[in-house]
């Protein structure tokens, strides 16, 4: 049994769809209740998946966002559909947790945003990786 | 068989035929389209059984699983059509695939379904 990557049933990469499609999606946000209190906001989203680019296989991760809101918070539905947009990219966990990062701090401009994702084990590893809007770069 | 399960599924002849032992494996991996709506799904799947004269080769059993990842099934027929599918190609004594799937709509569901050869009740 050889399961060759061009098998209808193997998972392909859209390897076309870049960020610029995922923003298509839209990041919805609505108006921070308390703007004048530093409070924070932590969603865990047990359900990631993209494609890991090197093998073509599927990885699943835990990816929590934590915030202390500006002017704006993140509105959930529009949350999840953007982050099921990583569903069929090949991306790296780096790549992907850096990308959310990105994004989410475009679209709500907080006071400070972490997102950390724990990816399951692959090849005996768990990855675990953390990107801060804090820190520079 | 359904579809192209019978390309992906490889089975290996049972190294102890004459034993009744029992195999299980667990996917947390699992994941569907609803056919509804087009979300994705996720499920912890189970399969446990009796094998006969053949084992379900370890590594199509991923790509098995994995060939769901496209398609919009709903909870009930993905489990039925492990069951059925496995069923086919590997001729089990006795096999019982569990889905458990996510809460959707505060909801979760288990669906169980087995299967019992001929003559071994």
């Amino acid at each position: 049994m050889t399961l060759a990557p061009q098998h209808p049933c193997y998972p392909r990469a859209s390897r076309v769809a870049t960020r610029a499609w995922r923003v298509e999606v839209g990041l919805t946000t609505v108006e921070n209740p308390q703007p004048g209190r530093p409070y924070t906001i932590e969603f865990v989203f047990p359900e990631f998946t993209a494609v890991y680019p090197v093998t073509d296989e599927p990885v699943f991760a835990t990816v929590t966002i934590r915030y202390v809101p500006g002017a704006r918070c993140l509105e959930t539905v529009s949350l999840k559909q953007y982050l099921g947009t990583y569903r069929n990219q090949a991306v790296s966990n780096e790549a992907a947790v850096n990308g959310i990062l990105d994004d989410l701090v475009a679209a709500c401009r907080p006071s400070k945003m972490e997102v950390v994702g724990e990816f399951a084990v692959r090849g005996g590893i768990a990855a675990t990786v953390t990107a801060d809007s804090a820190k520079a770069g | 068989m359904q579809g192209q399960a019978g390309e992906i599924l490889d089975v290996f002849e049972n190294p102890r035929p004459g034993r009744r032992y029992t195999i299980e494996f667990t996917c947390r991996e699992f994941t569907s389209l609803c056919p509804l709506t087009g979300q994705p799904d996720f499920a912890t799947i189970t399969v446990r059984y009796v094998p006969g004269e053949q084992c379900v080769e370890l590594k199509s059993l991923k790509y098995y699983f994995r060939s769901f990842r496209d398609r919009g099934v709903f909870f009930e027929d993905v489990t039925n059509r492990i069951l059925e599918d496995l069923v086919q190609v590997c001729a089990p004594v006795e096999m019982t695939v569990v889905g458990r799937f996510n809460v959707r709509g505060g909801i979760e569901h288990e669906i169980t379904a087995e299967y019992v050869r001929e003559g071994e009740n």
